[in-house]
């Protein structure tokens, strides 16, 4: 009766190789004073943890992720389905043409697209055709938090919405043929189609609801993006000052090793970041099964 | 309400070379149950998505009345359709549904509760107005489908197949229950099934087509009584009409000038004693239950013969067949019935 989990034991001895002990000895190491220049591990308990959540920059990191993550999920899922409208009511050819090109995006190394759509680059050239090329005497003011937050927002969801494009696509097709000429027969118009049989299949499509988490897991660990306006909203940080305004959790832990390397204290962060994300993807699991109910 | 006129409709899609559906002409009238009959790709459906309006003729026109409706949507065209495969939509309940076709056209939904109860209790689906679709047997998806297609009080009532997915024993009841619907409603009934005996039992008029041409629109008995085409001989009824070379049955049979093929339904041939105008030998017997079945090979043809159930006949034995002679029909080389 035992024989078939001894078949489990090789799978199992590498997931706790390549996971759990890792992750275990990281919380290990999180509970300890260490340094790579005096390598020697002292038990300190939650020291590390108590010193970060006391620290203003550490929760301000939290809020700028959370808002960066909702923000960007939400906007590249809406944005997917608005493409996928597109191409699914598109004939053979265009479908092809834009369903290309709409891709090409997530083709692109995320850093790219950060500093496309830093300012330095296109808002640049953007502000100068605006203020002096056609003389409207305005610009678009990149300091301020409210535009670059969402200009931010806007290039993840450049870089992605065509995932949720692509999965979109797929459930639309799915939806039997006969649902909506029924509709259509019954006196719905193209927006009641979408509002109640489109739009419903969408959200309640387990597809969407596992591109939603795994994007969101993923999003936590966004970097590049936020990286490539680090340097240019607050050239001080170059020197290793924390920047908070736009500084992601991720940037909170890669800034920290400019000084010197204290491991123990990022490990407690990494571990914090994958509590948060874990936490999140739970509520948006139950969020979107509840939804299926 | 509102009589139906098909004129020299065709449609071929595209990437295709033959037309689905080929000059039809075809008039039902107001009130009438009228049952396009065919086998699997003959073109019946496109016919009937003609009239709904979910293809576009490619020549031709369809009335509704007086009105030309070739450049109606089907939205416009107060019609209601009921689906093969119910089509029901699966996040919103059986009520929703039902009430769907009045929330989505922007009628009047002042009576709308009680509308919806009152067709619930009329399909008996009262105790299931608060589930989902997802959750129904397929009879009782069915009956919710006929009821949202029956709320709006279309002009003309479209059914594609609707009892195909069901189990023998609900479709006939749900036969019995729409041909009652029909009368109670008073709506043009337009239904496409590929199964005869739906056909024959519910219709008014059938309307047989084949390769996209129709062959004879006409009342069922007709139809099965005087084909005008071999073909429907051989379609309808079961077993079908014997349909035998004539150069098989010698001089005994008079035919008509220009007959090359003899039909005689099954029932209408007897064993008998004494008259005998063929003669031939028992190859095979089948079991029906209620009757059975003789296989006779007589010169190159084997023709069926239907006789009481208790009967006994042994392969290899010589029975002697009689006939009268109205049952006879003749068609010539093309199929066509000699007249």
């Amino acid at each position: 009766m035992r024989v078939p989990y001894l078949f489990l034991v090789p799978a199992l001895v590498i997931i706790f190789l390549a996971l759990i002990g890792p992750v275990f000895q990281s919380f290990l190491l999180s509970l300890s004073e260490f340094s790579l220049v005096n390598p020697s591990q002292t038990p300190v308990g939650f020291q590390n943890y108590i010193s970060l959540l006391s620290d203003s920059v550490f929760w301000r990191a939290i809020q700028v992720t959370l808002l960066l993550v909702f923000g960007s999920v939400f906007l590249e899922f809406i944005v997917g389905i608005f493409l996928a409208l597109l191409i699914t009511s598109s004939g053979q050819r265009a479908r092809t043409w834009f369903s290309s090109i709409f891709v090409i995006p997530i083709a692109i190394a995320p850093i790219v697209t950060g500093v496309l759509w830093s300012p330095n680059s296109f808002f640049d050239d953007l502000n100068t055709l605006l203020y002096y090329g056609l003389s409207l005497g305005t610009y678009i003011d990149t300091s301020k938090p409210f535009t670059y937050y969402s200009i931010i927002v806007l290039s993840d969801a450049w870089i992605w919405a065509p995932l949720f494009m692509l999965v979109t696509v797929a459930v639309i097709r799915s939806i039997p043929k006969e649902q909506i000429e029924a509709a259509e027969v019954m006196g719905a118009s193209s927006f009641t189609k979408f509002q109640k049989i489109t739009f419903p299949a969408i959200i309640a499509s387990p597809a969407i609801v596992v591109t939603l988490l795994l994007r969101t897991a993923d999003a936590f660990r966004m970097f590049e993006v936020p990286y490539s306006w680090n340097f240019w909203l607050g050239q001080d940080s170059q020197l290793g000052a924390p920047v908070d305004t736009v500084s992601v959790l991720m940037w909170k832990m890669f800034s920290s090793t400019l000084y010197d390397f204290p491991i123990a204290q990022i490990t407690a962060m990494a571990i914090l970041l994958l509590a948060v994300t874990l936490t999140t993807c739970a509520l948006v699991l139950r969020r979107s099964s509840s939804l299926l109910d | 309400m509102s009589s139906v006129t098909l004129k020299k409709v065709s449609k071929r899609f595209t990437n295709s070379d033959v037309d689905a559906v080929s000059q039809v002409d075809l008039e039902i009238e107001n009130k009438e149950f009228l049952v396009i009959l065919g086998p699997s790709g003959s073109g019946k459906s496109s016919l009937l998505r003609l009239i709904a309006g979910l293809e576009e003729a490619s020549n031709g026109e369809v009335y509704f009345g007086n009105d030309l409706m070739n450049d109606i949507s089907p939205r416009e065209r107060d019609i209601s359709m009921v689906f093969q495969n119910f089509a029901l939509f699966p996040n919103m309940t059986v009520y929703e549904n039902i009430a769907f076709p009045i929330r989505a056209s922007g009628k009047d939904s002042t009576n709308l509760d009680s509308e919806v109860k009152k067709i619930a209790s009329m399909l008996q689906i009262e105790s299931l107005l608060d589930r989902k679709p997802g959750e129904l047997s397929g009879g009782e998806q069915q009956r919710v489908s006929l009821g949202r297609a029956i709320i709006k009080k279309p002009k003309v009532f479209l059914m594609d197949e609707p009892l195909s997915n069901l189990d023998a024993s609900l479709r006939s009841e749900l036969r019995t229950e729409i041909k009652k619907l029909h009368e109670e409603l008073g709506i043009t009934f337009i239904y496409v099934t590929h199964d005869q005996t739906e056909a024959m039992s519910m219709a008014d008029r059938i309307a047989l087509i084949k390769d996209g041409k129709l062959l004879q629109v006409d009342k069922p008995d007709v139809l099965y009584n005087n084909p005008n085409h071999s073909w429907i001989g051989s379609f309808l009824g079961m077993p079908a009409m014997n349909l035998v070379n004539s150069s098989d049955l010698g001089d005994s049979i008079s035919t008509k000038k220009g007959t090359t093929v003899v039909g005689i339904r099954p029932e209408n041939i007897t064993v008998s004693s004494g008259n005998s105008k063929l003669t031939g030998s028992v190859i095979s017997t089948e079991y029906l239950g209620d009757s059975q079945i003789l296989n006779v090979k007589i010169a190159n043809s084997v023709v069926k013969v239907k006789v009481p159930n208790d009967s006994k006949f042994s392969v290899g034995t010589d029975v002697n067949l009689d006939f009268s002679d109205g049952d006879l029909r003749f068609f010539s080389d093309d199929g066509k019935t000699v007249r």
